[in-house]
């Protein structure tokens, strides 16, 4: 199948140059002074996130068109990109305490951003476990698309919602990451490792896509199972 | 069709339910046994050297009021799953808004109960002043309210067709109550700690924006719930 | 400088196992859907 073929080949290259990114982040960026070496766990958090994020907007945005035109294909990239922003979301939700133990002391604290990847991912959970609770493809894909809407939707208060608990609680002692004010090196790393996670993005959506229609098939030729 | 058209329509479903459940009259018990057991669960843990009653107040009252918010929601369209009633109220001609309305209208009331019992035996158990503050107090609850209970609406149409349709609801749901959940509490304790109504302006305006968004949208989306 | 290189390996081998694991994961159930 084509486009399985498509997506596999640009996982591996995408795993390749991450190996890259890995080396220059490692060995070839400079070590940032305050953090030290745990800050450079922020070129692979922040990129995560960022397609954590958009992931689910690009859920939202497919399920608008799924519900006017009714086209499976729509359905079909809902669910891939629910799957592969769940996992973005899981990188963001590990390496996020693994940074912040030795930077805060503390292995979770209810920060702004950690707290709204963390329902982020409640809303892909729910995403996915409706999807998974729901035989009929047809009213899976019309749900799924009402709530991938709604998720969509919910998105900005969660943002307006998790920026008022700095109010509530002591702001940890951290630079924010992301800054535009990084020099150059460390600037060329981050957007080295956007390009890959990009990347990633698209060759593991292409991929879970393909699977989609694979086990549309097997269903419609009667093997048990739904996609 | 016509606003009061829909309104009455929305009106005759939400009576069908009421009146249903107040004559069988338990998830009301049950909600209200569940304010009470908090209530006391809570007294019985807490440190009054530690922690005032003020600062505990809002999280109490809340987690009281979004229980009974689910419990109302879980049996929300469990009425007509049986008989194929739900199919006799499709087949009715009164616009797809209206069995929404009519359903929101009918959670919204259960829990409404529910509060009126609750922030009473809160004020008396807790004693906790409330009188003063009952105006913008009355209205953080009810604009909270309505947030979680209009996205509840919406799922439980979609969940009672699902096999966990109990445990997908609270899951599904949770995201969606967090962000009018946070603020209630925060408005509510900046309230019942006697701040400046000016404090509180902001999260009602956060909440009145909720509401509407989401109302609108669960307007919008309701008829893909139910249309075959 | 904090002594916390640990903490930067932990994490770049998380997240190495877990694109890794994932990548894997895709490869194998399109492969079984493939057979079938």
């Amino acid at each position: 199948m084509r486009m399985l073929r498509a997506g596999r080949w640009i996982t591996a290259v995408a795993l390749v140059l991450l190996a890259g990114v890995y080396v220059r982040a490692l060995a070839y960026t400079p070590i940032e002074q305050s953090q030290g070496l745990a800050q450079k766990i922020f070129y692979l958090h922040v990129p995560a996130a960022i397609w954590a994020e958009m992931a689910m907007i690009l859920v939202g945005l497919s399920s608008v068109f799924y519900l006017f035109t009714k086209d499976p294909r729509l359905d079909r990239f809902a669910a891939a990109s629910a799957e592969v922003g769940t996992i973005f979301c899981a990188i963001v939700l590990t390496t996020g305490p693994i940074w912040g133990k030795p930077i805060w002391g503390t292995w979770w604290t209810w920060d702004a951003r950690l707290t709204f990847t963390l329902f982020l991912f409640l809303l892909y959970i729910g995403y996915l476990l409706l999807r998974g609770a729901i035989p009929d493809p047809a009213m899976r894909a019309r749900y799924a698309a009402v709530l991938g809407i709604c998720g969509m939707c919910e998105v900005p208060f969660i943002h307006l919602s998790v920026y008022m608990f700095p109010t509530l609680h002591p702001m940890p002692i951290v630079l924010k990451p992301g800054a535009p004010s990084l020099p150059g090196s460390m600037l060329l790393t981050w957007a080295l490792s956007l390009g890959v996670f990009t990347l990633l993005y698209v060759g593991f959506v292409v991929q879970r896509y393909a699977l989609s229609y694979l086990r549309e098939q097997l269903e419609a030729a009667g093997e048990v199972g739904h996609a | 069709m016509r606003l009061p058209d829909l309104l009455r329509h929305a009106w005759t479903v939400a009576s069908k339910d009421l009146l249903v459940e107040f004559r069988s009259r338990t998830a009301i018990l049950s909600a209200a046994v569940f304010v009470v057991l908090v209530l006391v669960v809570f007294n019985f843990g807490r440190d009054p050297t530690a922690v005032s009653n003020v600062d505990l107040a809002p999280s109490i009252l809340w987690v009281t009021f979004t229980f009974a918010a689910i419990l109302a929601l879980n049996r929300a369209f469990q009425l007509e799953l049986e008989n194929q009633a739900l199919d006799g109220l499709l087949l009715a001609p009164i616009d797809r808004g209206s069995i929404y309305l009519g359903k929101l209208m009918a959670n919204l009331v259960f829990v409404a109960t529910i509060e009126v019992i609750g922030v009473p035996l809160l004020a008396l158990f807790f004693n906790v002043r409330v009188l003063p503050y009952l105006g913008p107090l009355v209205a953080i609850i009810a604009l909270a309210t309505v947030g979680f209970v209009a996205v509840g609406t919406l799922f439980s149409a979609m969940t009672v067709r699902t096999r966990f349709a109990e445990l997908l609801l609270p899951v599904l749901l949770l995201p969606f109550m967090i962000p009018p959940l946070s603020w209630a509490v925060l408005a509510t304790g900046r309230l019942l700690a006697d701040r400046p109504l000016s404090e509180i302006a902001g999260w009602l305006n956060m909440l009145a924006v909720y509401d509407i968004v989401f109302v609108t949208l669960a307007l919008l989306l309701f008829p893909a719930t139910v249309n075959e | 400088m904090p002594e916390n290189g640990n903490y930067m390996i932990a994490a770049y081998i998380v997240v190495g196992v877990i694109l890794i694991g994932y990548a894997l994961s895709l490869y194998l159930r399109t492969r079984r859907s493939l057979r079938a």
